[in-house]
This record gives C-alpha cells, sequence and structure tokens, in this order.
C-alpha cells in the first residue's frame, strides 16, 4: 500500500479526477497527500511572444494562475488528510520527477492530459514523460469525457522591442 | 518473414480484455523504447483505457519504489532495452 503520494494538478478536469481519486487512496491508505503545480510553463490557451522580456511579462500571470489551481485543489482534500503543497517555477516534467525523489514518494497520481494538451491528444506530453521516466509507479487517471471546466480568459503577451 | 502484430493490436487487445473483464485498474510497465506522445503499448493504453492505468517500474519493490542496492539505470526505458549493465 502507498504510503507518500504525490498528486500532479494543473485545473484540468483529468487533473482534478486525479485529485479524487489521490485523496481516496490517502484516505483509504492513510497516507500523506504532495499537490504539486508549476508557474514554469505556460498552460492551455496561453500565447507567448518569445522575444525578450517574454519571460518575465508573463511569470506573475502564470504564478498567480498556479498559486490559484494550488490553493483550490488544497481545498478539496478533507481536513482528516495530511497535505503538502507545492508551487514550483521549475518546468513540470523536471520537477515532478526531482519532487519523486526528494520527497520519497511511492506512486505518482496525474491525469491523463491536461490543461496544455490538444483536446484531441489522448495522453498529455507530461503524463507521457512521467510514465516512461518515474521510478515510482504512476496511475494515470482519465475523466470523464466532459467539456473542460470554464477557465480564465487567455493570455495573450506580445512583447515589442520598439 | 512476416509481421505478425503491432503495438497498436497488443494495447487494442489488452484494452479490449479489460473492457471484457470489466477491470478498474489495468497494470503495466512502460514502454521498452522512447516512444514519441501517444505512441507505444503503454502509452496508447494509458491514452485510451476505459479504466485507470497504473504504470510500475521494472525495478520496483512490493510498495513501488525501487529496490535499494538492484544494479542498473534508474531510467526504465534504458532498462527494457537491455543495455543495462544489471541486465544478464
Amino acid at each position: 500500500m502507498f504510503h507518500n503520494i504525490l498528486v500532479a494538478v494543473d485545473g484540468s478536469a483529468h487533473a482534478d479526477r486525479a485529485l479524487t481519486e489521490a485523496i481516496d487512496l490517502a484516505r483509504a491508505a492513510n497516507a500523506r497527500l504532495t499537490i504539486i503545480t508549476s508557474a514554469g510553463e505556460p498552460r492551455g490557451g496561453t500565447m507567448i511572444a518569445m522575444a525578450s522580456g517574454a519571460a518575465a511579462a508573463l511569470g506573475p500571470a502564470l504564478f498567480k494562475d498556479a498559486e490559484r489551481t494550488l490553493r483550490a485543489a488544497a481545498d478539496r482534500v478533507p481536513d482528516d488528510i495530511s497535505v503538502t503543497t507545492i508551487l514550483t517555477e521549475d518546468p513540470i516534467r523536471p520537477a515532478i520527477l526531482e519532487r519523486i525523489e526528494k520527497g520519497h514518494h511511492d506512486v505518482v497520481i496525474m491525469g491523463s492530459r491536461g490543461r496544455g494538451t490538444v483536446r484531441s491528444a489522448v495522453l498529455g506530453s507530461v503524463s507521457h514523460h512521467i510514465l516512461h521516466h518515474s521510478p515510482v509507479p504512476v496511475l494515470i487517471v482519465h475523466a470523464d469525457d466532459e467539456p473542460e471546466p470554464p477557465r480564465e480568459p487567455p493570455v495573450d503577451v506580445v512583447v515589442s522591442n520598439h | 518473414m512476416h509481421s505478425v502484430g503491432t503495438h497498436g493490436d497488443v494495447a487494442m487487445r489488452i484494452l479490449t480484455r479489460a473492457e471484457d473483464l470489466g477491470a478498474g485498474l489495468i497494470v503495466v510497465g512502460p514502454d521498452s523504447r522512447q516512444t514519441t506522445i501517444g505512441s507505444g503499448v503503454t502509452a496508447r493504453i494509458a491514452g485510451h483505457a476505459p479504466a485507470h492505468v497504473i504504470v510500475v517500474h521494472p525495478r520496483a519493490g512490493a510498495i513501488g519504489r525501487p529496490l535499494a542496492g538492484v544494479a542498473g539505470p534508474a531510467d526504465p526505458a534504458t532498462i527494457w532495452d537491455g543495455s543495462s549493465p544489471g541486465r544478464s
């Protein structure tokens, strides 16, 4: 049975379902739960003009978005489950793999695809990467085929050198 | 010599069987080589499964974490492709 669960969230329906499963598993196994999200890369619907200063301009918006996602996820965890939240500014793939090692997690739970994934894709690039590189079991959770929940309007950032 | 199947066929057979059994969970290992997103047996199963899918590292012990002291690389793709020095 798992004792130290890591769940990755990004505000997508699949991640929400992954969190639901993580909570159920944590309760059943009396396990610790750690929720991780990243502000280190843009999510679905975010357009970036790659020019000098673009990352700095986008940073605060990404951070706020990630913070909001993390807070909403933590609010869903019942009080009787031990939960830790991690907001990383690193890209999510290496951040998850690093956290598995540092946190001594014994399972990773994530949605089959996230907000940044093209809707027609059945497996997201983050899930694909983690399931092939994680040293611990990865539980891939599917949400029902429902419309994605309403999200914040896309952030369009154009940085001009003029 | 002729082809007897493809990765897609294997994934489809596993998925069909899982559906027939009403499985709530499918347990598989990682793909044996680096694959593009959505290709490979495990990736196809993880993407299309009617149930949850748990992918277990080939070196994992009873609770999932890789066994201490077992030789070989940590990357499952490297282990499965036969290049691990710990593989006999």
